[in-house]
């Protein structure tokens, strides 16, 4: 017990001196070139995360857009992403947002493509 | 007349409303329903079509509504709001717009940069910001500009949130000022730029980067924020440094923050697009445009606009009649503070003024409470309308505009007396 205790007591001097050290250090080099600042000591944790699974998938259809909605769409977003849009959007309003898609994001879709994944999602996604 | 109002309510009543937390009934307009299948999340239901949202816990998140998958999008369940002032870290919503984003930061490895049109080009560590001065606080409202977008008459395109894609949080850091004096403006610097570690999938896809005139980025209250409730800020809410912007809408409180350029010039370019394109709003005085039109000209979206919401009650919870109860909700604006909230139960005709709870700043939600002794059975309509001390209100109706953002119009919550 008396050891452990001396341990912890030598580290927290340790720390102390350290943290000081810090201090004098960052203070000595400026805010611009410290690579370890005071408040950094002791906490070397690197912060990582795991994220759920993704399980949305797009409604399957006959259609050729479907296909070409597969391969390209989630190239960067998720299937959910079409799944909660407003259901009876026309064949005009999601031939607008492809073509959003392509000029601002830069979604690889050629006009061809853009037709038949606006008659893909305007009838898969007609209604429930 | 139905409304009673009791005059002379103690705070002592106000904690107890505030220590109360949501009953079922006010789960039930977002339906709870758990799915049959084993496997299957549960879900709450939207009350706008297609507004089947299952519930997931992301990493330091207790399960809130997944919008999307990748990037991360997450909603907090409105009844949160009903259990206190401050959203917890844990339910605060979550959006991303680029599907890279940081799943291990190193906070010793970390840097923000500063640079563009400054004297001295700066590179940051987090030891670096937390000895530069004092931390500052401010408890500040983070809304998404398409908070509430599912509820768009016509329905627009668009990530479909209700009304839970805002948060209210005490913020710490340093003043961003106090950076940007240190590496010296240059004479004629225009706005100031700000990036996070998240990136595109497609080097066509602009990068997400907003820009701030450089009067609105020297403004006290804008900070560099490594504290979210005195915790470390949630890794999908930017650890380990996000853009806190009292009163402006969460767009700008760039996440994971690590670049920052000061220009002589408007912000152009490729990478300019969320602001050039997105996040903009019709440049009228109403900011909106004739349902289903496009707008001649555009502005960026900027302020919030004044909200007020009932969170004691839900859509068809059932009260008892002739029983008094304290009917509470938040309100919010762009930073004039809130002068008042009424609650109109005739359709909007008379309105009862409110008591407001204690300020916590004029950034930040603002508690109210209405004692009412309903007098009648059958359906009752509550509204709530919130007045700014600036004079600004709420319309009766939310104004159209094709991107849905800023809706602000009365809100409505319709209840049955028996």
């Amino acid at each position: 017990m008396s050891w452990w205790l001396s341990v912890v007591g030598a580290s927290r001097v340790a720390l102390a001196i350290a943290a000081m050290a810090g201090i004098a250090l960052a203070m000595a080099l400026g805010v611009q070139s410290s690579a370890v600042g005071a408040n950094d000591l002791g906490k070397s944790d690197v912060r990582k995360i795991d994220l759920p699974p993704e399980t949305a998938v797009l409604r399957s259809s006959l259609l050729p857009g479907y296909e070409i909605a597969v391969q390209k769409c989630g190239i960067c977003h998720s299937a959910d992403y079409v799944n909660l849009q407003p259901l009876g959007m026309s064949v005009t309003q999601w031939a607008a947002e492809m073509t959003k898609m392509r000029n601002a994001y830069g979604a690889p879709l050629d006009e061809i493509d853009i037709n038949l994944l606006s008659v893909y999602l305007a009838t898969a996604y007609a209604d429930r | 007349m139905a409304l009673a109002a009791v005059a002379g309510l103690s705070p002592r009543a106000w904690d107890t409303a505030l220590a109360q937390s949501p009953t079922p009934a006010q789960m039930s307009a977002q339906t709870l329903a758990q799915s049959t299948a084993p496997a299957q999340p549960p879900t709450l239901t939207q009350p706008f079509d297609n507004g089947v949202r299952e519930l997931i816990a992301y990493p330091g998140k207790r399960p809130l509504l997944r919008i999307t998958t990748r990037p991360p999008h997450l909603e907090t369940p409105f009844a949160v709001f009903n259990e206190g002032v401050i959203t917890p870290n844990d339910a605060f919503f979550v959006r991303y717009h680029l599907a890279n984003i940081p799943l291990a930061i190193d906070p010793k490895a970390y840097r923000l940069k500063v640079r563009g049109k400054v004297a001295t080009e700066l590179s940051l560590s987090l030891g670096d910001l937390k000895a530069m001065g004092p931390a500052a606080e401010v408890v500040a409202v983070n809304q998404c500009s398409g908070n509430s977008r599912g509820f768009s008459t016509p329905r627009v395109f668009g990530a479909q949130l209700g009304n839970g894609s805002m948060g209210n949080a005490r913020w710490a850091g340093l003043p961003l000022h106090i950076v940007l004096r240190l590496a010296g403006l240059a004479a004629g610097a225009k706005q100031v730029t700000f990036n996070g570690l998240d990136t595109p999938v497609l080097p066509a896809t602009p990068d997400f980067i907003k820009a701030l005139d450089v009067d609105v980025a020297l403004g006290a209250d804008v900070l560099l924020a490594w504290s979210m409730n005195g915790e470390d800020i949630p890794m999908l809410n930017g650890y380990p440094l996000k853009l806190i912007v009292p009163g402006y809408f969460g767009t700008y409180w760039v996440k994971h923050l690590s670049e920052i350029t000061v220009l002589d010039v408007p912000f152009t370019g490729h990478d300019a697009w969320f602001m050039t394109t997105g996040y903009r709003l019709p440049d009228n005085d109403c900011n909106c445009v004739a349902p289903g039109t496009a707008p001649e000209k555009t502005t960026p979206i900027s302020r919030l606009r004044v909200r007020s919401f009932i969170t004691s009650l839900s859509d068809d919870a059932v009260v008892k009649v002739k029983q008094r109860i304290i009917v509470k909700g938040i309100a919010f604006d762009g930073g004039a503070g809130i002068k008042k909230v009424e609650v109109s139960i005739d359709g909007g005709g008379r309105w009862q003024e409110a008591q407001l709870g204690n300020s916590l700043g004029r950034y930040s939600f603002r508690e109210w409470s209405l004692p009412l002794v309903p007098s009648r059975r059958g359906p009752l309509t509550l509204q709530v309308r919130a007045t700014t001390l600036s004079g600004e209100t709420q319309p009766a109706e939310s104004s159209w505009n094709p991107a849905g953002y800023a809706r602000n119009g009365i809100e409505s919550v319709h209840v049955v007396v028996a």
